[in-house]
């Protein structure tokens, strides 16, 4: 199993390996934080049906916004695939 | 083993150009609509006062998900009812015609689950222009400052792709578990339980999960 | 050492991450179903039937992560993988990382909805049909990880290596595959749990609110779940474009 490494290679290699690390990672806090959102909207729609669009509307909002630094982490992820 | 991501496919010359088409996939997908305008004949096409079986089951799919989507559109609802409806139809018979032997679900070819995902999203932002006016719908992607406006267009643009890559992966997800399982036990106990478990239930709840994802994503957009 | 014996150890390693790593999450889940349970029939000892019922159903629906990552394991240890080499060392390893992380998340998440669920059950017996669909709806789809995981796993398994010549990035996009797979599930499977134990205790309270509880969990969920299908998307890319 012997092959020769070139410094082009080798920054080839951290580039695709971190795009794994960057997405696996990364999608850890936004999976519990959105999840901590819709708990809660959960917790407001059983005691207060009537707002649940509201309430819906309102985890949405958070969550997307909860979730963009996975969307970071993906953005990091498709850049070290596709340009680095 | 290695006919595990091996796909039917017929390659056609259209004006000079190779076009690739998914056999198998196009056919399953006309099967799904054939059952489905079929289902839709027979239960409305000799409506009776006390419904058939086939009359009730049609009956009670509308009448549930008319009251979904009127609660969670208001007065807009009537407009949108027939699409969240035929996209939950057409995505529950997909994703369930796995477990009939010899035929596959359009849904484990990303092509299918891409489509319908990129339909959903054009519908809401249609609705969006028309209920805001294109200067409000443009605004909202310079919040909270005008700098995060490429971040605010990947965050649309992955919508599309994890609504899409959802069903995709549950459903391929579950096929290639199938096939894994039955090709290594050789026996017939286990792969119906799987069959029942990935097939109807993971099936049923991903279907809803799409309608509910692509109605409450209509919501949002013409609303607020 | 030659390149049957790397490969060889590469799979017993990524089998013994499978299962070590594979078998926290579904531990822990099923730990705290059984701590509800026990809970709840101290305070009301006149339900333990339902709820020992429902404790079991939801440890079993728990437990399919790690059976996930046993499967793996099994396949990695007794299955001769091909022809050696640099790309199919690193494959059965990612292989392995990749379900044992995944299958961390979804145990792990799919014991806080059982939990809940015996609670309320202990509770509010008449609101056990509504608890029992709710709590096996909101295991199901925090499963969804942990069948990512096992799709990437199983790609990564029976992916053809003999036409790839043997690089470092190859291997580092192979290695980085499992790895975006695997590890990107553990936030969305708790989430997707978090979740799914608040509609629970929600339907627990109120039973008639269960269908527009069991609406919001599934879009809920099924939000707090697409870093978990960035992961994948990532890792299909790096597995299928190198």
């Amino acid at each position: 199993m012997a092959f020769d490494v070139s410094g082009t290679d080798l920054v080839r290699a951290a580039a695709l390996l971190g795009a794994g690390i960057s997405m696996g990672f990364g999608a850890i806090g936004p999976g519990i934080g959105e999840g901590f959102a819709a708990g809660k909207a959960c917790e407001g729609i059983a005691r207060a049906p009537e707002h649940a669009n509201l309430l819906t509307r309102t985890m949405l909002v958070g969550q997307a916004v909860s979730e963009s630094t996975g969307i970071y982490a993906l953005v990091v992820a498709l850049l070290l695939i596709f340009v680095v | 083993m290695e006919d595990i991501t091996r796909i039917s496919q017929w390659v056609v010359t259209v004006a000079g150009r190779s076009v690739t088409l998914n056999a198998t996939t196009l056919l399953m997908s006309w099967v799904v609509m054939a059952g489905l305008v079929g289902f839709a004949v027979a239960a409305t096409r000799w409506p009776r006062a006390v419904p058939g079986p086939v009359q009730a089951a049609g009956e009670l799919l509308v009448e549930g998900f008319r009251d979904l989507v009127n609660d969670t559109l208001g007065k807009l609802g009537p407009r949108y009812f027939s699409f969240i409806l035929s996209l939950f139809v057409f995505i529950l018979v997909s994703n369930w015609l796995g477990m009939i032997p010899f035929l596959e679900e359009p849904t484990k070819d990303l092509n299918t689950t891409l489509i319908l995902g990129i339909v959903g999203f054009v519908v809401a932002h249609v609705s969006a222009v028309r209920a805001k006016g294109w200067k409000a719908y443009l605004a909202q992607y310079f919040q909270p400052v005008f700098i995060m406006f490429p971040l605010n267009v990947i965050g649309e643009l992955a919508k599309v792709v994890s609504i899409s890559f959802r069903l995709y992966g549950n459903i391929m997800g579950g096929s290639i578990i199938i096939l894994v399982v039955s090709d290594l036990v050789r026996q017939l106990v286990l792969p119906p339980v799987l069959q029942a478990f990935f097939g109807f239930f993971i099936g049923t709840v991903q279907a809803f999960v799409f309608a509910m994802l692509t109605l409450t994503y209509i919501s949002v957009a013409v609303q607020e | 050492m030659d390149a049957d014996a790397w490969t060889r150890a590469a799979a017993y390693a990524g089998a013994a991450m499978c299962m070590g790593l594979g078998a926290i999450g579904s531990a822990w889940g099923e730990g705290v179903a059984a701590e509800q349970a026990s809970r709840g029939i101290a305070r009301q000892p006149a339900n333990s039937a339902a709820v020992l019922r429902t404790m079991l159903v939801g440890q079993a629906v728990a437990e399919s992560a790690s059976i996930f990552a046993l499967v793996i394991a099994l396949l990695l240890v007794f299955t001769p993988w091909g022809a050696p080499g640099l790309l199919r060392a690193v494959s059965l390893f990612a292989a392995g990382l990749c379900m044992g992380a995944g299958a961390l998340g979804p145990g792990a998440g799919a014991g806080l909805p059982a939990g809940a669920a015996c609670h309320g059950v202990a509770r509010t017996p008449r609101a056990g049909g509504a608890l029992n669909t709710l709590m096996l709806v909101g295991q199901a789809v925090a499963q969804t990880p942990a069948v990512f995981a096992l799709l990437v796993s199983f790609l990564l398994l029976f992916k053809d290596f003999s036409g790839t010549p043997a690089s470092l990035p190859a291997a580092a996009a192979v290695l980085g595959a499992g790895v975006a797979a695997g590890f990107s599930g553990i936030g969305p499977g708790l989430g997707a749990g978090i979740t799914a134990a608040a509609a629970c205790d929600g339907a627990a309270r109120r039973p008639d609110r269960h269908a527009v509880l069991l609406r919001a969990m599934l879009v809920g969920q099924a939000v707090s779940q697409s870093t978990a299908v960035y992961g994948l998307v990532v890792s299909l890319l790096l597995l299928y474009l190198y």
